[in-house]
This record gives C-alpha cells, structure tokens and sequence, in this order.
C-alpha cells in the first residue's frame, strides 16, 4: 500500500516537530540534573554521539532509549498521548462536573453522580464534587 | 535572563526581530522553534548554559566580548550573537541561519559594529 503524498509530507512536519521537543526536554533534563553527554553515555551504555544526535533533533530515539535516560536520572518518562483522545478525557471531566452542578440541590444528587462515575474521577475531583454538595 | 534587543538608529523594529520576520516569511516551523528555544532556556543561568555549550563564546581577538546561542531546529542551525550586560541582562545583537559549517566573518562583523555602538550607550564592558 502507497502512502498519499500529502499525509507523507504532514507526517514528515509532524515528526521533525517532536524531535525537536524531544531534544530540547533531553537538553533541558541534563542541564537540571548538571551532567555531561559523555557521562550519561556512559550510564547507559552507549556512546557521547548517539546522545548528541537525539539532541539535536537528527534522529527519532525510541521509548526504550528515553525510558533508559529517565530511570538513570530519577525521572519518569510520560508516555506520549494522542491529543483527540485527551480532548475526549477533558470533556467527560467537564461534563460530569457541569452535571452536578445542574442537577437540583439536593445532597442525594450529587452524590449518586460520584457512585456513577467512580472509577474515572481522580481524588481531588472528589473532593471539589464535595465542595459543591456543602455550598448547595 | 533577560533578553534585550538592539535596534539600530534608523530601525524602529529591532534587528533580531526583523531577521525572525524573514524567517518566517520562508519558513513559519523554524521561527516558531527558535522563539521557544528562547522562552524555555530563559530559566537557566549563563553559567549552566556555557558547561553544556548552549552558549559559546567566539574564539580568537574578541575585544567585544561576543558570545553565541546555538540552537538546532528542524534541518537549521540558527545563531544568535549577543553580548552581556553589567546587570546580567542579554543583548541580542544579530540572528543568522547558518548555511555552512564555517559562520561567515561579514556575520560577525555585523555584530561587532552593533556591540561597539552599544557600548558607547551603555559601557557594557
């Protein structure tokens, strides 16, 4: 299967985009940690170059290869995520927030919105969610 | 670090904005990098920046004290000569997109000219 000339060249302005951000976060995470190329070569196992070439942004280094830079220097690595499924996550947080605040002031209300939707509201939305049913 | 830019007399637009302008008429993606490479560095100190060459400054008789910004965009190499002032604050003096390996010595002399008339406002050195 050919690939159309058009989404080959938008994958190919996409691409050069991250490598950059990737780099410029590389760069950004050895200048907070104070180490030397050389050195965090030599922590994980390759050579000054490589680390150099991902730097710059020449090449496209792996999840592997970020995840070995982040477990050496006391980070995590965030993994990458698509932006319309994000969107989607921030919509659903939205609306079940807006929810609560339509519903009519009742204690009850809101909290059978939190039962409903348990598992996918974090700690502190909880707790704003709390917040709302004391104010009412 | 705080950035400051140089404008000449008749200019009202400074310098390294203008040459940024030209850049993005031919190529918007490398403008919109170069700009964030100068927020995000922002947050680190000159001293941090020279241990991992992020500035360099120029080799040989440098009467002026002319320093570098090297950043890498996509398929570009952009510099930026600027010189520091006594209050730690950053003049950007002239921004080229390097097209060989060698920087041109025309480039530098621009910047040399700039610095020597900054200098005469403000004794930098």
């Amino acid at each position: 299967m050919k690939i159309n000339n058009k989404i080959k060249n938008r994958i190919k302005e996409r691409l050069d985009d991250m490598k950059v951000d990737i780099g410029l976060q590389i760069l950004e995470l050895r200048i907070l940690k104070n180490i030397t190329q050389e050195k965090l070569a030599a922590l994980i196992g390759t050579q000054q170059p490589g680390i150099a070439r991902a730097e710059r942004g020449v090449v496209t280094p792996s999840i592997t290869f970020l995840n070995k830079i982040a477990t050496v220097l006391d980070t995590e690595l965030i993994p990458p995520k698509f932006a319309a499924v994000e969107e989607n996550e921030m919509n659903y947080k939205n609306k079940s927030v807006l929810s609560s605040r339509s519903t009519p002031t009742k204690f009850y209300s809101s909290l059978t919105v939190i039962s409903n939707t348990n598992y996918h509201l974090s700690s502190a939305l909880i707790q704003k969610e709390s917040i709302l049913t004391l104010k009412t | 670090m705080e950035y400051r830019y140089w404008r000449d007399r008749d200019n009202q637009v400074p310098c390294v904005l203008q040459a940024l302008k030209t850049i993005e008429s031919a190529d918007a993606n490398s403008a919109k990098w170069y700009r964030k490479h100068l927020e995000k560095l922002r947050k680190y100190s000159y001293l941090d920046l020279v241990k991992h060459k992020v500035i360099k400054k120029l080799k040989g008789k440098n009467p002026w004290k002319i320093h570098e910004l090297r950043f890498f965009l996509p398929r570009k190499i952009a510099r930026t000569f600027f010189v520091v002032a006594r209050d730690s604050s950053i003049w950007l003096l002239h921004l080229i997109i390097k097209k060989k390996d060698q920087t041109p010595k025309k480039d530098i002399q621009i910047a040399e000219q700039r610095a020597m008339e900054l200098n005469d406002e403000i004794s930098y050195l």
